[in-house]
């Protein structure tokens, strides 16, 4: 039987055609529309997020000067700003955008396998957006019960935003489950069902891999988040007991009696700890797929780089309460989630050999996204070896709640995935647009980005270190804390007004390169992937023409000996690959040692 | 073991080379079914969570074992009879080759949808009962489990019943629509996913 490839099969799926400018740009079930969809509606709540941090950082710099900010807006400030950027931020731009985008196109599908369904999910995450950010509107306004809304005080009297607003909030994470659960059905449904020909599992690049795992990771663990939200929505609203103990408030016994705020504290990181992982992999996975094109170098140890994805998958889901330790738990059980920590950190180890392994005696051109590539790997490292610190029980107790763990999650969860968000935008905006961004405005903000932010999270350890408590206000007068603890915290806040601003660079070079940045052609970066290899750029409806691509080789066939160019795409027969004078290079294997 | 195998393939070796196995598909069928099935996976991990919350708070000292309407019996039943109309149309739109949506296979989808709807409708008389008993959320755990444990099972039911008017609909205007035993069948393993769903649900509020 002619092969006939499913996205090409009429009763698998049928490609919507549109018509209409509504169709094609606002109600579009095209994987690239959306993915574009995602991305700017992430980017735009980002930005909120961003401000939000510029103010309680404005607080923390220079206490008793800004009188706008009061102790209630700076725990709501904290609690939007830390809930933004985890989830409707990273989460959505990770996987909604890049993962929208990439998925179909590196896999050599027309669209996702259900694009209704895809279409849906992206509005029911801009109405969980909309939802979230009109708290900031209602009478109380939004929740300050800390991004984690631990119960009991996040359901309780005092708590700014404890009528409408931590009622808002878990509606809007429950929609938001609701989106990621329809696109995330659809990502892993494609790169298991719509693979072009010749796309086998182990010839995708790592980034459809980390993305289709960090997916797999967020279907098993939102529910974690959607169990507790409901549950702590039912305490809030209905008078439950699931989680809220029998308590005196001001002088009040409480309506509840015998809940367990610990169980919430399971359920929150039973999702939480895989969440660090559903933003990690997908970044894992797109620096590896940067690292090889910028080194112009096949991935070093490419399988174990996909096994190394597949065991954080796995393991992700036994470590969660490393984040509990000092709820007061079993020795035994802090034992156990220390261990588990740390053999978690074998893989994540192993990856950063290979991305090094694989820069050792590469081409390396230090384009923009190289930088960004070069500048996670460093932060990553930092952040990662925090965090060996932080998964043993006795370091982290003194620790826990200071600003080492501020400093340790930024690096880890904040800077190194935006750095790659940024890296993968410099590098994929030539096929989204056609051009070029500007490669002087993306050296400077990168720079900027860089040392900005080691400028504000490095220093934190140390404030950490020094036994300066986080989630404080203002810090008053406290004995052991010297006034140098104070001149650095005005330093790490004037290192983030300058970060924020030099955002405004990368703004800037998004809409100005739209129209006047230099051409791009359709493969700028000599990439072999497949998303390189569409007939136009930025690939149309369909994405392939007529007939699907087909795939010969892996993804990372750069550099190969006795071939006439330094990669080879992954839609070229053996046959036609062009081959330097005199070589018996016969277009299949390479000499990759 | 095909999965071992991929894994352990060596994708820098064999370029040109087609597996011979692989043509787009890692499984075997359709994608609406691997869809489902990953479904029923986030399904299993919603219910696994809110059954394990169930048996931590049922050991706390506050928790007061409730006393279960006996309509849930009956429920069960009805979501069984569905349940079972479902597999019966399903094997009849698939005898009928393709989109032969015979009379039998209308009629099957009729008494599914309908022992569904009186399924839900079932379970709003034994909230009923509960709050007539003074059996209110948040009275007692035990009670709130119930009403939450009922009410996210029909929400999914809810959810799936779009899907089978769907598949009613066409049967009725569209019967030669070749993709009509395919809905079917999904709806048919849904239904059966969910009474097994709410076997265990059933179970644990009647064992607590």
């Amino acid at each position: 039987m002619a092969y006939v490839a499913i996205a090409d099969r009429d009763h698998e799926q049928h490609l919507h055609d549109p018509q209409t400018f509504v169709t094609k740009y606002i109600w579009s079930q095209d994987h690239k529309v959306i993915a574009i969809q995602y991305s700017l509606t992430a980017i735009a709540v980002g930005l909120v997020a961003l401000v939000l941090s510029l103010g309680m950082r404005l607080q923390l710099g220079f206490p008793d000067t800004f009188s706008f900010i009061t102790p209630s807006e700076y725990y709501q400030a904290i609690t939007m700003h830390g809930m933004i950027m985890v989830i409707y931020l990273l989460t959505a731009l990770l996987l909604g955008g890049f993962g929208n985008y990439l998925i179909p196109l590196m896999c050599g599908a027309r669209d996702m396998v259900f694009p209704y369904m895809n279409m849906l999910s992206y509005w029911v995450y801009l109405l969980s957006v909309l939802v979230l950010c009109s708290s900031f509107f209602i009478s109380g306004g939004p929740t300050g019960a800390g991004w984690t809304l631990y119960p009991p005080q996040s359901v309780m009297p005092g708590t700014p935003g404890v009528g409408g607003g931590i009622v808002m909030m878990l509606i809007s994470l429950v929609l938001f489950i609701v989106a990621f659960t329809m696109g995330g059905l659809n990502y892993v449904t494609t790169v298991l069902q719509a693979r072009c020909r010749g796309m086998t599992m182990m010839r995708m690049p790592l980034a459809v891999w980390g993305i289709f795992t960090a997916t797999v990771l967020g279907l098993l663990a939102f529910p974690a988040l959607l169990v507790s939200g409901i549950m702590l929505l039912l305490d809030a609203l209905v008078g439950t007991s699931f989680f809220q103990p029998a308590m005196l408030s001001m002088g009040e016994e409480s309506r509840h009696a015998g809940g367990s705020p610990i169980l919430f504290q399971h359920l929150f990181w039973f999702f939480g700890h895989p969440e660090v992982y559903i933003v990690a992999l997908p970044a894992f996975g797109v620096i590896s797929d940067l690292v090889a094109v910028h080194a112009r170098k096949n991935i070093f140890g490419y399988r174990m780089m996909v096994w190394a994805i597949l065991s954080i998958g796995v393991i992700s889901f036994v470590v969660w309460a490393h984040h509990m330790y000092v709820s007061g738990m079993n020795p035994y059980f802090g034992f156990f989630f220390a261990t588990t920590t740390l053999i978690i950190a074998i893989p994540t180890a192993l990856k950063v050999y290979n991305w090094v392994l694989t820069l050792w005696r590469g081409n390396i051109h230090l384009t923009v996204p190289m930088l960004f590539v070069i500048g996670f790997i460093f932060t990553f490292i930092n952040g990662g070896i925090t965090g060996l610190f932080l998964g043993n029980v006795a370091v982290d107790m003194p620790l826990s709640d200071s600003y080492f763990i501020v400093g340790h999650f930024h690096m880890v969860m904040g800077v190194s995935p935006i750095l790659v968000i940024f890296g993968s935008i410099y590098h994929w905006y030539p096929k989204m647009t056609g051009r070029m961004l500007d490669d002087r405005l993306g050296r400077i903000h990168f720079w900027c980005t860089l040392f900005g932010t080691y400028a504000i999270y490095l220093p934190m350890h140390y404030l950490g270190i020094l036994g300066l408590p986080r989630r404080y206000y203002a810090m008053g007068d406290t004995s052991f804390i010297p006034d140098s603890a104070q001149a650095m915290n005005a330093g790490i806040s004037i290192a983030a007004l300058f970060v924020a601003l030099s955002q405004l660079i990368f703004l800037f070079n998004l809409a100005w390169s739209r129209k006047h940045g230099k051409p791009a052609g359709g493969n700028p970066w000599n990439a072999t992937t497949l998303e390189w290899q569409t007939p136009q750029t930025p690939p149309v409806h369909g994405n392939w023409g007529p007939d699907l691509p087909v795939v010969y080789r892996w993804a990372y066939d750069y550099s190969v000996p006795g071939a006439a160019q330094d990669f080879i795409p992954q839609t070229m027969a053996p046959e036609d690959v062009p081959k330097e004078a005199g070589s018996k290079y016969d277009g299949r294997e390479g000499d990759h040692s | 073991m095909r999965i071992l195998q991929r894994l352990l393939a060596k994708p820098w070796e064999h370029a040109g080379e087609m597996d011979g196995i692989h043509g787009g598909n890692a499984v075997g069928r359709p994608a609406g079914r691997t869809g489902l099935y990953l479904f029923l996976g986030v399904i299993t991990s919603l219910f696994f969570l809110f059954s394990i919350s169930h048996q931590m708070r049922a050991g706390y000292p506050d928790w007061i074992a409730v006393s279960e309407p006996g309509i849930l019996w009956f429920n069960t039943g009805i979501l069984l009879l569905a349940s079972l109309a479902l597999q019966l149309a399903s094997k009849a739109a698939l005898r009928s080759k393709l989109g032969g949506a015979d009379a039998g296979v209308r009629n099957e989808l009729v008494a599914a949808t309908l022992f569904s709807l009186l399924f839900i409708a079932g379970q709003a008389y034994a909230w009923k009962l509960m709050i007539a008993a003074g059996l209110y959320a948040a009275g007692n755990p035990a009670n709130a489990y119930f009403y939450m444990f009922t009410a996210i099972h029909a929400a999914h039911l809810l959810g799936g019943m779009w899907f089978l008017f769907k598949a009613l609909r066409t049967a009725f205007i569209d019967p030669d629509d070749a993709a009509l035993p395919g809905r079917i069948g999904l709806c048919a393993t849904y239904w059966h996913f969910l009474l097994l769903v709410w076997a265990v649900l059933f179970y644990l509020l009647l064992s607590s």
